[in-house]
Parts: structure tokens; sequence; C-alpha cells
């Protein structure tokens, strides 16, 4: 596995929206479009979609505070 | 409580007030370091100031160093010449990653749990010893996620990095509630796998049920009080670890009247001492 | 060019210059020799911090809010007395037992500053205060003298000197001559400051710590104060700053201490500022729903 890729694909997934729901309708393929290899991409496949969900979630409100307590 | 245990809080501006005004009741306050990195001359002098009034820990969250790359040496010389200038007790930061490809996530998220990151982990704790002086006490984060591509569980991959460094442990309590809740494991066993003596420091927080497709987890948020189930985690740990322990109430926002907070330390070293008190008894 | 030699302006020039480095000579001597790690000081004690911000009429202000606040004292009409409620005195800090024993009889707030009983009252934050190097100690003040005499002594007798050649030679002599008392105003200034550059440093660190009152109180983030720390509060920025948490009556018993504190700490809001732990939980997933 190359954990450095991986770790690049989650950063990707968790902050951008589009690749997201891309990843959502057809995660091996995309996981193999940004670079992936079979094995990678099975192990993004079978991802904690739930617990994906929640963080992403979390992230934006983390980052919305934070905006709106910069903006101040 | 064995004497050298030690109670305080995270030092927040919104709590300045309240700390001050009861520092006979705070052991020690732990300052957020990336607050700091950017920080014009005049407010790292005022960190020297509040290190002059009381025992003074430092906090890293941006470093992310459980990472199978290597982490930014800027992030490591900021902490360095930090730490230089305040002298804290101690450092630490957590064992999570931050970014990849050059991407910021923006906040703490776990890595995946394999030999890579063990190894990454271990280098940049390596660097981190070589550039700031000192090793950081590592921490474990909480995570909605299960993170995926991972072949071995949380503690296994704890203590595999733990083994890799000589570093110590800053074992945030609700971190662990809310993970062994979220992913079903006990907690106590995860506590009894741990190299106990490395436990260097605790954290203690609050957080809240949040829920997606029908399914609710818990978050570690940091708004909310220490709930009971922490608490007890913290007498096991009384029970098991004899060595000194540093123990910190973090909260992040929501802040009650500061008599809140302090109750909730005062429930903290009854909880620790409630466990020191069962080892002697044995 | 012997300097004496120089015509008028071209004199005032160099005298001007003159003026500025010796400023300067002072300045920094004060620096290294009042300067210095910030001390271990008692933050909890508001009436020290507010004797190392405003001395002793800012202590007895801020004495009198905390007796407010703790109902040993109140406002009726426009003055304070006593209240009916009973306290042991010998428990108390010296100046908050003066204050009682001195508002057994109704008085203006202002009339609080010409006593010299709760004067005295405030002398041991004075004590302390200068054993922490915050403010200056005799010796200190001795020393600021010495450094002053030696100033005044030597641009005064530059400028006497030129003034002499100049009304042997009738020139006019009133620029040189305002242009010497601006330096001897300038060097009391540069010299006399009631703080150590150490205490001027505290009182802006404790203000940095405390990080932007008014901006989180204008969000709503500030918890309820306690009543220890809105003394503590008003201590470091003044009564002006308890104006953001609801205190109007502290505004109006001392309505010239509000002209002159700075009330939150402006500028200085700290990067620290209500960030917590890199922006909310730092245990992984702050910030939640």
């Amino acid at each position: 596995m190359n954990t450095a890729a991986l770790e690049a694909f989650l950063a990707r997934l968790y902050t951008d929206d589009a690749l997201r729901e891309r990843f959502l309708a057809a995660p091996q393929a995309e996981a193999q479009r940004a670079g992936l290899n079979a094995a990678e991409a099975e192990a993004l496949a079978a991802i904690d979609r739930v617990g994906l969900e929640l963080n992403v979630r979390s992230l934006t409100r983390k980052r919305e505070r934070r905006e709106k307590r910069d903006h101040h | 409580m064995t004497q050298a245990d030690r109670f305080g809080l995270g030092w927040r501006p919104d709590l300045a007030a309240g700390i001050f005004a009861h520092l006979n009741q705070i052991d020690v306050v732990e300052v957020i370091a990336d607050d700091f990195f950017e920080a014009p001359k005049k407010e790292r002098r005022a960190l020297r100031t509040l290190a002059a009034q009381t025992s003074v820990v430092l906090h890293g969250v941006t470093l992310g160093l459980a990472s199978s790359a290597p982490v930014p040496t800027k992030i490591l010389e900021k902490t360095a010449r930090l730490c230089d200038e305040i002298k804290p007790d101690y450092w630490s930061e957590h064992l999570a990653f931050v970014r990849g490809g050059g991407i910021e996530i923006g906040h703490l998220s776990a890595p995946p749990r394999n030999a890579d990151t063990v190894e990454g982990a271990a280098a940049n704790l390596a660097r981190a010893r070589q550039i700031v002086g000192s090793l950081p006490l590592v921490e474990n984060i909480a995570t909605l996620i299960d993170p995926p591509a991972s072949d071995r569980d949380e503690i296994t991959w704890v203590n595999d990095i733990l083994t890799a460094s000589s570093c110590g442990l800053l074992l945030d309590l609700h971190n662990l509630y809310a993970n062994a809740t979220n992913f079903g494991y006990d907690p106590i066993e995860f506590i009894d796998r741990l190299p106990l003596e490395r436990i260097a420091a605790i954290h203690l927080a609050g957080g809240k049920w949040v829920s997606a497709q029908g399914e609710r987890r818990l978050l570690d948020d940091h708004l909310h009080d220490v709930p009971d189930p922490v608490y007890d985690l913290l007498t096991a740990v009384g029970a098991r670890a004899p060595q000194p322990l540093t123990v910190i109430l973090e909260r992040d926002g929501e802040y009650p009247p500061i008599e809140i907070l302090l109750a909730q330390l005062a429930r903290a070293r009854t909880a620790l001492a409630a466990g020191r008190a069962q080892t002697k008894a044995l | 060019m012997f300097p004496f030699d120089l015509r008028g302006p071209d004199f005032l020039l160099f005298y001007f210059g003159l003026s500025l480095a010796t400023l300067f000579a002072g300045w920094m001597w004060r620096r290294i020799t009042e300067l210095g790690e910030p001390p271990k000081l008692n933050l909890a004690d508001p009436y020290l911090i507010a004797h190392l911000r405003g001395g002793a009429n800012e202590t007895i202000r801020i004495a009198t809010i905390s007796l407010v606040e703790r109902n040993l004292l109140k406002v009726k009409d426009k003055t304070i007395e006593r209240s009916p409620k009973p306290v042991e005195e010998a428990s108390l800090p010296p100046l908050e037992a003066a204050l009682l024993q001195v508002l057994r009889t109704p008085t203006e707030p202002a009339k609080l500053f010409d006593n010299d009983y709760l004067k005295t009252s405030c002398e041991p934050y004075q004590t302390t205060l200068q054993q922490a190097g915050l403010l200056p100690s005799a010796d200190q003040q001795s020393s600021r003298g010495l450094i002053f005499a030696l100033a005044v002594l030597w641009l005064l007798g530059i400028g006497l000197y030129k003034v002499q050649i100049g009304l042997a030679n009738d020139r006019p002599v009133i620029f040189l001559i305002v242009m010497m008392v601006l330096a001897v105003i300038a060097i009391i200034t540069a010299l006399f400051p009631r703080l150590t550059p150490r205490g001027k440093a505290m009182l802006a660190d404790m203000k940095s710590l405390y990080g932007d009152l008014r901006s989180r109180q204008s969000r709503g983030q500030s918890p309820g104060l306690q009543k220890s720390e809105a003394v503590l509060i008003a201590a470091v920025f003044g009564i002006g700053a308890l104006g953001a948490f609801d205190y109007a009556y502290a505004k109006e018993l001392f309505p010239r201490a509000n002209q002159s504190s700075s009330g939150g700490c402006g500028s200085s809001c700290g990067s620290g500022c209500g960030s917590g732990c890199g922006g909310g939980g730092c245990g992984g997933c702050g910030g939640g729903d």
C-alpha cells in the first residue's frame, strides 16, 4: 500500500465535496482515477460511510467556526 | 492523589480572569502552541509572564506526526523556538495526520493504522527530538471514522508507535471513551494493554452525540462537561499507573462559569485519588 | 566645525539632535537597569494589579467596586456608604477594612481619593510592586535623579553657553531657550515614568493574556462573570471595561475613571483569542454539529 497516496486521497475526500460525491457514487473508480492501485481502491471502497459523513460534517462546522472567529 | 499529581486547565483567554482568580486551585495550564507560532513578540512575552506565574505545558495541534509523510520542518522549528522561550514542563502533540498531498484537512484525522504510519510517526518523532530538543508526549485522538486501509486496531497501532519511539503518552480519556463507544471495544482493556508506565498526562473533556444514516456516534467536541464514564476511566488509570500524572481539563467553548470547571477539576482529583487508594488497598 | 560656531538655525538643529541623543541614552539606561524577566506575582489580587496600573486612586476605586459587589457597601443617590451586612473586618485586607471604616459616613466617591488613611492602606501594594521591580524602588528613584541631573547639566550647560554667545552677539535666543525647556520636560518624561519597563511590560502582558474582552462580549462568548473575575478585569483594564459586562453603576460611581481606562485590550487581541485547540476540539473531531 502506498500510504502517502492514501493519506493524500483521504485529505481530498474530507475537504472536496465534488470528489466525495463522485467517490460515494463509484468509490473504486474514483480512487483509481486518483492514481491509487486496485488494492488501495478496494480498501477505500470499504470505507466507513457513516463515519465519513459525520467526519466531514464536523470538519465543515469547525471550518465555519474558525472563519467566523477570524472574521472578528 | 499522590503528592506529585497535578491538575490544570487548558489556557483560553476567555477563562483568563477565572484562572487567575483561582490559581490556588490550578497546578498547571496547557497552552495551545500553534496559537503563538505567528504571534507578535509582545504576545510571546505575555506567555512568558504566564509561565512565571504557574506551570505551563505546550500542546501542538498542526504537526500531524502520525503520517507516513515527514512533518513540516517549519512547524518543528516554531515549536522549538516557543519551547526555548517558555520552557514548558513538556510539550505534546497528536497521533494524527492533518494534511496530505499538499491539502490541509483542517483538523486532526486518524491515518490508516499500518506499518507505514507507525514508521512515519517514529521518524517524525526522531526529527522532532532533534529539532525541538525533546520528545513530545503523544496523544491518542478521537475519530468519527474508522480509518480505512488499516491492518491493525487502535491499541496495537498506538503501542507500535510507543515501542518504535521512546516518548511518553498523553492519554485522552474522552477520546478513548468516544472511540470505544463508537467502535465497540472495552476502554479498560485498552488501558490494560498500554505500557502504563509511559502514561505521563491525561486529558479530560466532553462531547455530544451526533448521527447520520440512522447511526449515532459520540463526538469529542470539547464543548460539554466531562461525562461520568470518563471519571471512571481516570480512576482506572489511577489504580494502574502509580507514577505522577498531569491531568488537564479541556474546554474550547460554551464556557460555563469558572466554578463549574473547577468543580470538574475537583472531581478529577477525587477520581484519581480513588484509583490510587485502590492500589494501596491491594 | 565647533558646534558653538554654528549659526542659529544650524545650532538649533544640532541642539535638537543632541537632545534626542541624550533622551535616548537616558531611556536606554532605564531599560537596561529597570527591565527584567517577569516576576511571580499574586495575579489573583486585583488591588495589586490596580495599584500597578493606576496607583492608590485606582486601587481605591477597584476596592470600592469589589465591596459593592459583595454587598458590604451600598450606593445611595450619589454617595457610597457601608451596608448593614455584618463582616469580620479583621479578615479583610487592610484597604477594605479602611474603606468600611471611612464609609460609615456616606461619602461622595471622588472624596475617597483625598483620604490619607485610605492612601496609607495602599502602601503595602506599593512596597510589593517595588520589591518585584515593577515600580521603581527608592534606590532606582535616586539613580533616576542622578541621571536626570547629569542629563540636564549637560544639555542646559551647552544651551546656556550658546545663549550667552547669542546675547553677546545680539542674536535672538528665544527659540533655543524654548528648546531647552522642552528638552528638560522630555527628559523628565523619559526618566520618571511611574512604572519601570518591567512594570509596563507586566501590565501589557496581563492585558494581552486576557485577550479581546469587548469583541468576545459582543459575540456573546463570555461566560457569566463571577464577582471575583469582574473585579480582576476592572483591575487590569479599568472600570470602563466593566461596561461591556453590565456594570453600569461602576461607570456612574467613577465617571473620570472611564475616561482614562482602556476598557478592553484594544489592539492587543492575541492570536489565542478563543481559538481553543486548533480551532475547536483537539481530540480529533471537535467543532461538532
